[in-house]
């Protein structure tokens, strides 16, 4: 059994170990930053340990409390015993006196035993109420002070006449009660506590024998009991005989009409000492000490709640001290959180900056692991900058050798069609046909070349146009016409160079090309701006296209027949997007037998070397975002 | 603001607050015992000394600082009303009154109801009436106020069955004389219609009917009255009178029935010169109307409410029982 439990126990362990550590794989305080976690722990902590710290101070003092009442009732009781005992003690001394040198050494009929008998009591009035001799047959023998007894009166009925013959060696004491001998002529009764003895009576010759008695006040006893019970703070005490009677309690009263309940009886056989009992429903303390010859016993009762005030007290203090060390150490907490995390922070917000794209300062402070972790990023990301401009470098690279490459595939058809077209005009000695001809394709192979360059003058394309139009008409026998109409203000932007003339090519092709002269074949170039973009525009009204042919002419799909210089208009599209961005290029618009046109939408960037450069790096725009960022 | 602060200084209030109400509830504690004055009639009296043992020992108990007025130069409903005042402007918080005899009486109570709590004791204001609401058969009103008292009626019920019971049953041909308290209260007119309803029919003749005034010679008048048989002493001051002279045939031999609250008045019944005694239980009446109060002051809310107190009927061979004696033991 022992086995499995242990086994039972290391498993729940392990299980609780499993769970927390399942906690955090599964990442429930993945949604907390740093400082929350931080803070959560250390105030948790700083709970923990106020709260076990207040307990056990609170505990602590407590206990001190009740063992400090305990320890007073123990010496209050045993000084009260002492004091009861003494007093107790005297009244004895009085009966033996009496006993031994008035009633034992006279005679009760003369003068000096009344005298004597009288300075006795005037000796001690202060703690006897009366004494009086009784002789065996109940009848008063003496008495002081003079009273008259009272007619309903049966002395040989009461317990303490009783008590004296039946026990002749022995004083015995009463509990407190009503006196119940004379009559008062003030009307009162008197509390006292019987003491008697039996005693051999000199009445004249005839020796008889007879009761003392010594009523002590019941006062002597009570007001020391009163004494004691003052400002006693919940612990208080009383006096009971051996059989459970009570003889003196602060609550008497209540206790016999039912009020409140005393074990008594519970408590009346313990001997002396100190006892952790439970009574009248409540645990405490207990301390017992006895009265010689009555057997009487003094019971303290320490109750547990003893001090309540004091120790509600403490208890308010001690958590009104733990919530201001709490709120003090929270704050501290709060700050020694902030100071640890903050650089972690910090570092994490540069890096999240980084990641969406800004390019901010890699943040480097802290102490100094994080200070090496925020170089350690720093330099990563300087390394990954430089890997991305190499990688761009290489794509632009790329870019420009394609578009040279494109660029390249125009001149060897077109200067193919042209040459022949010289030569047939010079074998047919047309020479001013084959000059003008020889002149345009200068123009235009001055332009194609144009130092290289990729991006020229609107102006320098439309002439481009032109010469290339004319070679063209020459060829096609001016079967159709051209006209330009380009707004003056166009002319100097910029354009990516030889777009204009492959739509030329494909608007002779698809166009115009097969037209009679009498169809009126007409291809227009217009040149204008709107707003920020230049719009130039080659509509013929030949043939037209397809749907299906307007809606692939500008993909690679292979169904599109690709004509003329070889070069399509994908190509012009493409380089156009290359160079400006996605949102320009070629919008074609086309009617089977209406015509076609074609608009090359591009940005007006002014002509200049600086923009030319720019545009051709590629880096157009980005210098000027940089500035703005900056 | 960020989520994590906001958290900090919300958890540094509620701290705050905590402590704050802590620190309220340490001194607290040090608030000072709330005050109750007790105002009866001529306070220094001995017929009080059971209720002001029951008073003293409650007030201890529920940690109330009691204030017994000295009432010995107090004559009328007008001079109670002066003290209640006087009281008042000492910041009481309670008070126990016995209310006194007069046609002011209710009026003063009413608008003591407005400001302090209060219970009435011993008996209840003296409203002339039918008695149907008094619960009894006596012929008054009910104020409406809690009271803390006996039984009037049933005590003078009590008192007459013991007198019929003393005669085997019948009381024919023989005079009684009834000397009650003062008039027009409460307690006299209840007692004295329940002495009267016991005694009918039992073939009894009431002779004569007094009612105690300030300073009359009681014993006088009772001597230079018809002689009676049995004379029912309404009172503890008509006891304590009529109870003290009656030795060697005084009023031609008329035994006394009584109902009384003194130590006085016990020891004339155990000299002999009271033949039967109707003791109300001063004690209970004293603690009963400390707790009440107690109740009300530690919670706005509560309703006071009347109580009943018990009475006690004794004769000679009584009093030194154990029961009577604890009894009498509230008059330590």
């Amino acid at each position: 059994m022992g086995k499995k439990k242990g086994y039972g126990q290391q498993k729940d362990k392990h299980s609780l170990k499993m769970r927390i550590r399942g906690w955090f794989h599964r990442g429930r305080f993945i949604g907390f930053d740093i400082q929350s976690i931080i803070m959560a722990v250390l105030t948790t902590l700083t709970i923990v340990t106020t709260v076990v710290m207040g307990l056990l101070i609170y505990n602590r003092f407590t206990r001190a409390i009740k063992q400090t009442a305990i320890s007073n009732a123990e010496s209050l009781i045993n000084s009260t015993v002492e004091k009861i005992d003494s007093d107790l003690l005297n009244v004895r001394q009085i009966s033996n006196a009496l006993n031994y040198n008035i009633i034992q050494e006279g005679d009760v009929n003369d003068q000096e035993f009344a005298r004597q008998f009288s300075l006795l009591y005037e000796v001690n009035n202060d703690k006897v109420q009366s004494l009086a001799l009784f002789d065996n047959e109940g009848k008063l023998v003496a008495a002081e002070p003079v009273m008259e007894q009272k007619d309903n009166v049966n002395v040989k009925s009461q317990k303490w006449y009783t008590d004296a013959l039946r026990d002749i060696e022995n004083i015995h004491f009463s509990t407190p009660h009503i006196q119940n001998l004379f009559a008062d002529e003030s009307y009162k009764y008197y509390w006292v506590i019987s003491l008697s003895r039996s005693v051999d009576i000199n009445n004249g010759k005839t020796p008889v024998s007879g009761v003392l008695l010594v009523d002590m006040k019941s006062s002597v006893i009570s007001d020391t009991m009163k004494a004691i019970n003052e400002d006693s703070n919940e612990v208080y005490y009383y006096l009971c005989n051996r059989e459970g009677k009570i003889i003196y309690h602060p609550r008497r009263t209540e206790i016999d009409r039912g009020l409140i309940s005393e074990d008594v009886g519970k408590v009346a056989m313990l001997e002396d000492g100190t006892y952790e009992l439970k009574l009248n429903g409540k645990s405490g303390n207990v301390v017992v000490g006895s009265i010689a010859y009555t057997g009487w016993k003094i019971i303290g009762v320490v109750p547990d709640t003893v001090q309540t005030i004091n120790i509600k007290k403490f208890r308010y203090y001690i958590i009104t001290t733990a919530i201001v060390l709490l709120m003090m150490i929270l704050e501290v907490n709060r700050i020694i959180t902030k100071k640890i995390s903050r650089p972690i922070l910090k570092l994490n917000e540069s890096v999240k900056a980084y990641e969406a794209g800004e390019k901010p300062d890699i943040y480097v402070g802290g102490s100094s692991e994080i200070r090496h972790l925020g170089y350690s990023v720093q330099k990563s990301y300087e390394q990954i900058e430089e890997l991305m401009e190499e990688i761009i470098r290489q794509q632009n690279q790329r870019r420009k050798s394609e578009m040279d490459a494109l660029q390249s595939q125009i001149n060897p058809h077109f200067l193919y069609n042209t040459l022949e077209s010289i030569t047939w005009m010079v074998e047919a000695h047309k020479n001013t046909d084959a000059v003008f001809m020889i002149s345009e394709l200068a123009k235009l192979l001055r332009i194609s070349l144009s130092k290289g360059r990729t991006i020229i003058k609107i102006s320098d394309e439309i002439q481009h146009s032109r010469s290339y139009m004319n070679i063209q008409k020459v060829r096609y026998k001016e079967r159709f016409k051209t006209e330009f109409i380009i707004d003056e203000e166009v002319n100097d932007y910029c354009i990516v160079k030889l777009v204009v003339q492959p739509i030329l090519e494909n608007a002779i092709y698809y166009g115009v090309g097969n037209m009679d002269e009498d169809d009126g074949g007409k291809i227009t170039v217009r040149g204008e701006k709107k707003d920020d973009d230049i719009y130039i525009t080659v509509e013929d009204n030949g043939m037209g296209m397809s749907e299906e042919v307007v809606d692939n002419i500008l993909s690679d799909n292979e169904k599109v027949p690709k004509h003329g210089s070889g070069v399509g208009l994908i190509n012009v599209h493409n380089r156009i997007q290359l160079m400006f961005g996605s949102q320009y290029g070629l919008q074609v618009y086309s009617e089977p037998d209406e015509g076609t046109r074609i608009v090359i939408h591009i940005p007006a960037i002014p002509y200049n070397d600086q923009n030319r450069v720019e545009l051709e790096k590629q880096k157009y725009g980005k210098a000027k975002v940089t500035d703005e960022e900056k | 603001m960020k989520k994590s602060k906001i958290t900090i200084i919300v958890a540094e209030l509620i701290l705050l607050a905590l402590a704050v109400f802590f620190v309220r509830k340490i001194f607290e504690e040090d608030v000072p015992q709330k005050r109750v004055a007790v105002i009866v009639e001529r306070s220094g009296d001995k017929r009080w000394d059971a209720l002001f043992q029951g008073l003293k020992h409650s007030a201890d108990l529920n940690n109330l600082h009691l204030i017994i007025c000295n009432t010995d130069d107090i004559k009328n409903a007008d001079d109670e009303k002066t003290l209640i005042y006087e009281q008042l402007d000492n910041n009481v918080d309670a008070f126990i009154i016995c209310p006194a005899p007069g046609s002011n009486t209710l009026q003063m109570l009413q608008e003591l109801n407005n400001e302090v709590p209060f219970v009435l004791i011993t008996e209840d204001v003296y409203i002339a009436g039918e008695g149907k609401d008094s619960g009894n058969d006596a012929e008054y009103t009910a104020s409406g106020f809690p009271v803390i008292k006996p039984d009037n009626y049933q005590m003078g019920y009590k008192l007459g069955e013991e007198l019929v019971k003393n005669n085997g049953g019948a009381l024919d041909g023989k005079k009684i004389g009834i000397y009650a308290g003062r008039e027009k209260t409460e307690a006299t007119v209840s007692q004295v219609k329940g002495v009267i309803d016991a005694l009918s029919g039992t073939g009894c003749e009431i002779i004569w009917e007094y009612y105690y005034l300030e300073n009359q010679n009681v014993c006088s008048l009772v001597d230079n009255s018809q002689r009676v048989d049995y004379i029912c002493a309404m009172d503890t001051d008509v006891l304590d009178i009529l109870g003290e002279e009656a030795v060697d045939g005084k009023y031609d031999g008329a035994e006394i029935y009584g109902i009384g609250s003194s130590m006085k008045s016990v020891t004339l019944l155990d000299y002999g010169q009271i033949r039967c005694l109707v003791v109300p239980d001063g004690y209970d009446i004293g603690y009963e109307s400390i707790m009440e109060l107690a109740k009300k002051l530690d919670n706005s809310f509560y309703s006071l409410e009347s109580h009943e107190a018990d009475a006690k009927v004794i004769y000679r061979e009584d009093i030194f029982s154990d029961d009577v004696e604890r009894f009498l033991y509230s008059y330590e």
